[in-house]
């Protein structure tokens, strides 16, 4: 049963800049999302700023997350009751708002510094959805028509705000995102009984249905404005409620065809308080979080089809070896491969072979043909490569039995990353490769 | 304005084309290190017969990649003459697929040089902090493990827009600033006269306090985060306790 709710809306006034910072900036820091990749807009004559199109980290907090972009809430009053979330109107904390001109300054302030690419704003739900959607517009608009801002700005699109909005939204956002958090509807009742997964997901069309009419205009229209063009993103809750692995890389899959989108994140369950709709206190399932991280990266750049890769009967990724292995091991008979002419797709497939490394490998081959001493030094991961390939006709080497084999390719204990692990500096997406080989 | 910069890297393109170094040329430093346009011949001032404006425009030809691998290496500052001058002439004659033949190990040295040279790049796009000063100039300070100030400079023009801002590497006394335009260099103790004031700022203040609070305690991982954002850099990271980020 819901908590008792108390009052949301008793917004503390004549706070200073440096506390409200604190106080929606970590009413933001839930939300995954970090990425500034995926726009290479410039910035009107006169402006500032310019999208990256790979990402720029430019600092790691201590978390380990990639700081890219300055994250924070518009507001943290919210009239709904979600329970996972620290700023639900049942939540006994201190509301706060920005002002547009706060949040222009500060951005712009930290941009010019080199502290951050651009801004991602959301908002707790203090009002109409629309009139918070507004507000959420009009520190992209200034920003942009007065500003003259070309950084990364990632709008969240709030969960009944109108089409027109969401629209006129994506005309200043680099990315827009709504959280769909939950991965199915039956949770949704549960755990966040105000908002509606049919409301979500229409948001979710109307954003790619705009996008795909933008990309078809601007072929014929040579001066069509920008949508939104680093995408649509959306977030998962992992540990919240009781869906298995399956059911949400099954979601996320789908998501990904159907709305385009381009990232999905995924953020293990960190209880905020205690409620007896969500599961006992426990470490945040990290994990977990990592293999859907690893296996989402699969679906995107590998060529795998969610269908194929979650095999356990619980429905739930191992825990002693990656999903790409996982896959490997329950597929002996499509190896080995011949690395002199297995094609990019199926190399991609094998353990200890990266995307960078199968691109290697099919550019060397054209010179030499490559046997195990080559391999190596095209950076492949031999340790685990070396069970699933062939060359001249003769594995690289004979593999044992399954379960010996699997304990020679389980992960030994490791720190478990976040769910941004780019390398220093650099980008976001690109630098994910991390997983694999 | 002087022309270190654009006369290192002549000397050695010269040894890496093995056509022997130019003999004190009296160039200007824009070109290939500041723009796309490679230099004039004409403007070379070398009496050795090399022509750098030639040997780049000829590089480019060959593949632009080989370019890029001859500036990075020579950014890397780890020498590997003969491992350029090896890749340069097995490009020209069995072209640029060469470039791809990571089974030699000369295109592997060159290649993971120019793999650490461009990650520096992209850290310090990073993570090259910008203090206002009372001019108007916008300056950073950086100690890179390479000579990439080169590259930096450009990847900042679009985000300073008419803003003049400045870089100093301080570990080679380098320093570049652009304004209206126009980047320029200066070396030794000129740099000096770059750097950023000090006293009071405002938005760095907000900056340590907003990055003081958006990490998530209940995933704290100080490991992680050092292995991403190695202590090495953090000298003038104010938000990791560095103290040398002046302000205005
Ligand atoms: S609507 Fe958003 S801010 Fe409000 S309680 Fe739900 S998740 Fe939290």
């Amino acid at each position: 049963m819901p908590l008792q709710r108390k009052p949301y809306a008793c917004i503390v006034l004549g706070m200073e800049l440096g506390e409200k910072l604190e106080i929606l900036a970590a009413s933001a820091r839930c939300d995954a999302s970090f990425a500034s990749s995926g726009s290479d807009r410039r910035p009107r004559s006169g402006g500032i700023g310019a999208g990256a199109p790979s990402g720029v980290c430019h600092s790691f907090s201590g978390d380990g997350r990639c700081i890219s972009l300055l994250k924070v809430l518009y507001s943290n009053a919210c009239r709904n009751d979600c329970a996972y979330c620290a700023n639900r109107a049942s939540s006994d904390i201190v509301r706060t708002s920005f002002s547009v001109d706060e949040l222009v300054r500060l951005t712009l302030d930290f941009y010019r510094r080199n502290y951050i690419e651009g801004l991602f704003l959301s908002s707790g739900i203090f009002s109409d959805p629309d009139i918070v959607m507004e507000r959420l517009i009009e520190v992209a608009r200034v920003l942009r028509v007065e500003a003259g801002f070309g950084g990364y700005i990632h709008l969240k699109a709030i969960p009944g705000a109108g089409e027109r909005l969401l629209r006129l939204a994506g005309l200043y956002a680099d990315r827009l995102s709504i959280n769909i958090e939950l991965p199915t509807a039956a949770s949704l009742v549960r755990l966040a009984p105000e908002k509606s997964g049919a409301e979500i997901l229409g948001a979710m069309r109307a954003m790619g249905d705009a996008e795909s009419e933008h990309t078809r205009d601007s072929r014929r229209i040579r001066h069509t404005p920008n949508f939104a063009p680093a995408g649509q993103s959306t977030q998962l809750i992992v540990g919240a409620s009781p869906e298995s692995d399956r059911t949400i890389i099954l979601l996320a899959s789908s998501l990904y065809r159907r709305y385009a989108l381009r990232r999905v994140y995924y953020s293990a369950f960190m209880p905020v308080a205690p409620d007896p709709r969500l599961p006992a206190a426990a470490a945040p399932p990290l994990l977990r979080e990592h293999r859907l991280y690893q296996c989402d990266w699969l679906l995107r750049f590998y060529g795998f089809k969610a269908e194929e890769l979650v095999q356990e009967a619980d429905g739930n990724f191992p825990t002693d070896v990656d999903p790409k292995v996982a896959w490997a091991l329950a597929h002996r008979d499509f190896f080995p491969l011949d690395v002199n002419s297995a094609h990019l797709g199926e190399l991609l497939r094998v353990p200890g072979i990266g995307l960078r490394g199968a691109r290697r490998i099919v550019a060397t081959r054209r010179q030499v043909s490559l046997g195990p001493a080559e391999l190596g030094k095209l950076g492949i991961v031999m340790k685990k490569a070396r069970w699933f390939l062939s060359a001249g006709g003769r594995p690289l080497c004979a593999p044992p039995e399954e379960q010996s084999l699997r304990l020679l390719l389980a992960e030994g204990p490791r720190e478990v990353p976040g769910a941004s692990k780019p390398g220093p500096g650099r980008t976001v997406e690109s630098q994910m490769e991390f997983a694999f080989p | 304005m002087k022309a270190s910069l654009s006369v290192e890297f002549e000397s050695f393109l010269a040894l890496a084309l093995g056509e022997g170094a130019p003999d004190s040329p009296q160039v200007a430093p824009q070109g290939e290190l500041f723009g796309p346009e490679p230099r004039s011949p004409g403007a070379q001032g070398c009496d050795l017969g090399f022509d750098p404006g030639g040997a780049v425009r000829e590089l480019r030809a060959i593949s632009p990649r080989l370019l890029d691998l001859v500036v990075k290496t020579w950014m890397s500052e780890e020498g590997l003459v003969d491992e350029l001058r090896l890749v340069i002439q097995e490009t020209r004659s069995r072209g640029s697929c060469f470039l791809e033949d990571y089974s030699n190990r000369a295109v592997r040295s060159l290649s993971s040089a120019r793999a650490r040279v461009d990650r520096e790049i992209d850290r310090f796009t990073g993570l090259a902090r910008f203090s206002p000063r009372r001019d108007g100039l916008y300056a950073a300070i950086i100690e890179s493990d390479h000579n990439i100030l080169s590259a930096l400079m450009p990847r900042f023009a679009l985000r300073f827009g008419a803003t003049p801002y400045a870089i100093v590497d301080m570990g080679r006394l380098l320093a570049a600033e652009r304004r209206a335009g126009r980047t320029s260099l200066r070396e030794g103790e000129e740099v000096l006269s770059l750097l950023p004031g000090g006293g009071a700022d405002e938005a760095r203040d907000l900056w340590r306090r907003y990055f003081g609070i958006i990490g998530n305690p209940g995933r704290a991982s100080p490991l992680l985060r050092r292995r991403l954002m190695p202590e090495r850099y953090w000298k003038y990271l104010s938000e990791m306790g560095g103290g040398a980020e002046p302000g205005p």
